[in-house]
């Protein structure tokens, strides 16, 4: 495939449940390196979109395709593999485990071809030298290194999030797809941990969902807006503030 | 008028199944069938409402059996046997609703796999209560005379009482299924069944009705044991065991929590069993399809009458995994609750705990020097069957404790474990490493297999798809000499007299007596050869077996821990913590899982092979569901997860079980109650308790399951709670090196 393809399209996109579309025909086209936002109301579809695009779900129509692939049958560990990166809503990280072997199995992830079968057996994980490098340098990163044997259910809440951007990172993703990662944060917080997507993921690919349009309209490339579960509008973020349709259906009667 | 009707009715059936299946054969089909459908309605809508699989409802309907008996005796067959009808379901019902609100409700909300666990706590328990009020002597339940005897019908005989409860069950299963359709408490049990939180949120306290569908289903047990065993054979203890089985295979097939799914498969069940498989059918004669095409056919329904109790668990795994909700099941929530396990907290640290188990080693590793000096429950060979069910134990625990799947048939292992080498130390070679060999390869392939179909199934699901592979394997342990001498017949491979000799499995009986030594191609020593003098103490034979399997189990703890702290294990324990989230890691949590199950597998295996060569004997027990629950029972008492809490659970298991029956335990009670004129009534409970030890260890382990499921690990942590000012943890200075593992 021709190496301008975007790195990751929609053609078509359909999920029912039952009767009920809840993504209802979605194209969108990501170009390498670009900050995508999808924003919309309240049952737009976004995070139904998300798990379209990471395999959570399965589609009922339509394609997805990621670096010129289809990989729309694929089961969520292949995208994975294959360069996608996901995080979640609610933090969704190992409580049990510590800060380190969160992010440790992370990075473990992506280097275990590379053992052989009596290694990845019985060798215990702490004496991998470079899965220990790249922890190190992932918890220096996400400045957790001071607290990396925690165990991740005790942290206070940004951190969890920190971790939760950390472990993602450790997959070493093209592309990555936040859903609402800066969700219950105060202002203060919400600016740090953009910052530290920013900082951290400058060279991907990233697809946001969020909430909040003042953060959205500051940080995105581009800006794409469901609503129904169709594509309203799609645009720079300047576009978006002056399209009328949007400000009907969405800014209008968003008020916080 | 009718009767002509009926005649030719009757005559048309008989006619077009004359060369299939005969009338009587059908009847008693269904007969059998009906029983089916009562108890397996009420386990249906028990696991429908509550998502509570009810391991106790084969006890259930044994005391119902037991009650009607108690009734009948006294009050004679006649009006005896029709208010044991109405007040043995009563009673039993009220018995379900204690069963209910003191014992599951503390459970609701943790994952339901606790409801298994504390349902096979009451199997123990009401199993000897039985005993313990009855007796284990048969007893008969007295028909009325209107009852029995047989009927003449259109130039047939068939029995009445199979009228009767063909008649009578299907009343009552109508009855239920109205009460279902068209009352109020019906909708609210349906909706409950399809929704729980949503009947919560229109207001409605579905937990009162919970005692109610206990109650019920409890109820139907009762007539379903009732009229069964008023119609053939007697009341024993061991009837609800037998049947508990068939009736989980039953609620599979037709749909878990489906009420209509009971009746279809409770019916076809019975007509599968009765009418076609045990008779056998004549060979299938078409018109129109060639000779050459039936045969096969006809091949394969020549054997199902071998193949009597195969059948329904083949079909039962065939269910599981192509459609898992059943022929009428609806697609439940599964809850998710949060399966405990065991703390690594508390006031013993990591270090501190190392120390203790090299100390445990050490100690086990002098009980041989001490033999005969030491007090009989702490004998050699009690601490020997402590140390195999502590590996056996483990092993459970690596699947369980780990990856969060409950396994219900771990007991196919151990009987693989205990039969393969049996039967290769019995029939081929003496060396104990040729047949432990050949056995942990067998062990791991069946593992691989079992893994492969199982593991895609979640939950629930996989206990009872564990448990009927496990039960395939118990039935067909019977079997396999019959089809090798069979298959020698036959084939030109073997002659005739060697057919005669065929003792793979040895039947029921099991194999005896066959001995094994230490080495390789003949060369190697058995262990009565050796003697090892230290001072007054020789040790031979079985003291040095003792040390060959301390030295496996404690081989095979840190094998096991050295693997939970591989690659393969952080993703192990990520699965457990979460296994969405490993997916979206990159990794297949499936692929792990089987080679989970795998490992588990063959460290189970070794633990059989580790009994047959202690016990030099083996016997279909070996494999059966009991073994399966009881070796979770020890994880879980021990405390899961954690490894070395199986190993605790399995000493703690069979110490109570040996102090129980220890009746010497009671002498100082004995001697402090004669002095005050107590001494015979604390004999006799001292006598009662060592009988009926299964009661107490069920209640124990019932109190466990509810109010101690993190098991006996967490002892220390629960202790450093309580105790906050001796055992303050912002004293203990933090560890920077440890944790890390």
């Amino acid at each position: 495939m021709a190496t301008d393809d975007p790195m990751l399209r929609t053609d078509g996109l359909v999920k029912e449940f039952g009767n009920f579309a809840a993504i209802d025909g979605v194209d969108i086209a990501v170009q390498p390196g670009e900050f995508r936002s999808i924003i919309g109301p309240n049952g737009a579809g976004k995070t139904t979109m998300f798990n379209l695009i990471s395999g959570g779900l399965d589609a009922t129509e339509g394609a997805v395709y990621f670096d010129g692939e289809d990989v729309t049958d694929l089961p969520p560990e292949e995208r994975i593999q294959r360069g996608m990166g996901r995080s979640f809503q609610i933090s969704n990280i190992f409580g049990g485990l510590t800060v380190r072997e969160n992010v440790r199995l992370a990075v473990q992830s992506r280097m275990r071809d590379s053992y052989s079968f009596r290694e990845a057996l019985f060798k215990p994980t702490g004496r991998y030298d470079d899965i220990n490098d790249e922890t190190d340098e992932i918890l220096g990163r996400i400045d957790l290194a001071d607290i990396a044997e925690e165990e991740a259910a005790a942290l206070p809440y940004g951190d969890k999030r920190r971790l939760e951007i950390g472990v993602v990172l450790a997959t070493e993703p093209e592309l990555v797809l936040f859903d609402e990662p800066t969700a219950g944060m105060g202002p203060e917080e919400t600016q740090s941990t953009i910052d530290l997507i920013e900082e951290v993921l400058v060279e991907q690919t990233l697809i946001l969902v969020e909430h909040d349009i003042e953060l959205v309209m500051e940080i995105s490339d581009m800006i794409t807006v469901l609503n129904h579960g169709q594509v309203l509008a799609e645009g720079t973020p300047e576009e978006i503030a002056d399209n009328q349709d949007v400000q009907d259906a969405y800014l209008g009667g968003m008020t916080e | 008028m009718y009767a002509g009707t009926i005649q030719s009715m009757l005559d048309v059936l008989s006619a077009g199944t004359a060369s299939f299946i005969s009338v009587q054969e059908l009847l008693n089909g269904l007969t059998v069938g009906m029983v089916y459908v009562l108890l397996a309605s009420g386990l249906s809508v028990i696991f429908g409402v509550m998502h509570v699989i009810n391991f106790a409802h084969g006890e259930l309907y044994a005391f119902g059996a037991y009650f009607a008996a108690a009734i009948v005796t006294p009050l004679g067959g006649g009006t005896g046997f029709y208010v044991a009808l109405v007040v043995a379901p009563l009673l039993v019902g009220v018995m379900g609703v204690a069963i209910e609100r003191f014992t599951v409700r503390p459970l609701y909300g943790r994952d339901p796999l606790y409801h298994i666990l504390l349902t096979f706590g009451l199997v123990l328990v009401l199993n000897d209560l039985i005993k313990l009020i009855w007796g284990t002597s048969p007893r008969r339940i007295a028909r009325p005379e209107y009852l029995t005897g047989p009927i003449e019908m259109v130039g047939m005989t068939f029995s009445r009482y199979s009228f009767f409860i063909i008649g009578f069950g299907g009343a009552l299963a109508l009855g239920v299924w109205a009460l279902l359709k068209y009352t109020r408490y019906g909708l609210i049990i349906r909706a409950g069944a399809q929704d729980r939180r949503m009947v919560r949120n229109l207001g409605i306290s579905i937990d009162r009705y919970y005692s109610l569908v206990f109650g019920m289903g409890a109820a139907l047990a009762a007539v379903a044991g009732l009229i069964f065993t008023a119609g053939r054979g007697q009341v024993v203890p061991g009837i609800g065991f037998d049947i508990i089985i068939s009736a989980f295979v039953i609620v599979v097939l037709g749909g878990l929590g489906s009420f209509r799914g009971a009746v279809v498969g409770g019916l076809g069940v019975g007509l599968l069993q009765e009418s076609i498989i045990r008779p056998g059918v004549p060979d299938l004669q078409l018109p129109l399809v060639p000779e050459n095409v039936l045969a096969p056919v006809n091949m394969v329904l020549g054997l199902l009458p071998q193949l009597e109790g195969m059948v329904i668990f083949v079909l039962m795994i065939g269910v599981l995994i192509f459609r898992p909700r059943g022929l009428f099941g609806t697609e439940f929530e599964e809850d998710s609750g949060e399966l405990l396990t065991g703390s690594s907290g508390g006031f013993l640290t990591d270090s501190g705990r190392f120390k203790l188990g090299i100390a445990m080693i050490g100690l086990l590793a002098l009980v041989p020097l001490g033999s005969g000096m030491l007090p009989s429950p702490l004998s050699v060979r009690l601490i020997m069957t402590m140390l195999t069910w502590g590996l056996f134990a483990l092993a459970l625990d690596f699947i369980m404790g780990y990856t969060g799947l409950v396994s219900l048939g771990h007991a196919l292992f151990w009987g693989i474990g205990a039969y393969v080498s049996g039967t290769v130390l019995f029939n081929f070679t003496e060396s104990a490493f040729v047949a432990a060999g050949v056995a942990l390869l067998v062990g791991g392939l069946v593992a691989w297999i079992v893994g492969y179909f199982s593991i895609r199934v979640h939950g629930v699901y996989f206990a009872m798809i564990t448990l009927a592979f496990a039960e395939l394997f118990h039935t067909s342990l019977t079997k396999i000499d019959g089809w090798a001498v069979g298959f020698c017949e036959t084939t030109p491979v073997c002659s005739a007299e060697a057919a005669r000799d065929i003792q793979l499995t040895g039947g029921s009986e099991g194999l005896f007596g066959f001995s094994s030594y230490w080495g390789l191609g003949g060369v190697g020593v058995e262990l009565e050869e050796i003697g090892i003098f230290l001072g007054p103490v020789t040790l031979t034979g079985d003291l040095l077996l003792y040390y060959i399997i301390l030295g496996v189990v404690v081989a095979s703890f840190f094998i096991t821990r050295r693997m939970l702290q591989s690659p393969f294990g952080a993703v192990l324990k990520g699965i457990r913590e979460n296994e969405q989230r490993v997916r979206f890691l990159g990794y297949d949590p499936t692929v792990y899982k089987r080679r989970a199950f795998v490992v588990s597998g063959i460290f189970a295996t070794l633990a059989g092979v580790i009994f047959a060569l202690n016990e030099s004997f083996v016997s279909p027990e070996a494999a059966e569901w009991l073994k399966s629950g009881e070796v979770v029972v020890m994880v879980i008492l021990g405390g899961m997860g954690t490894l070395f809490g199986p190993i605790l659970g399995a000493f703690t298991f069979f110490g109570l079980e040996a102090l129980l029956q220890e009746e010497t335990l009671f002498g100082p009670f004995i001697w402090a109650g004669s002095l005050v004129g107590l001494g015979g009534p604390i004999e006799g409970v001292s006598a009662t308790v060592a009988e009926r030890w299964r009661l107490f260890l069920g209640s124990t382990f019932v109190l466990f399951v509810v109010f101690l499921p993190r098991g006996l690990v967490s002892v220390p942590e629960l202790v450093q709670q309580r105790v906050p000012t001796r055992f303050d943890p912002t004293n203990v200075p933090a560890d920077p090196e440890g944790g890390d593992d």
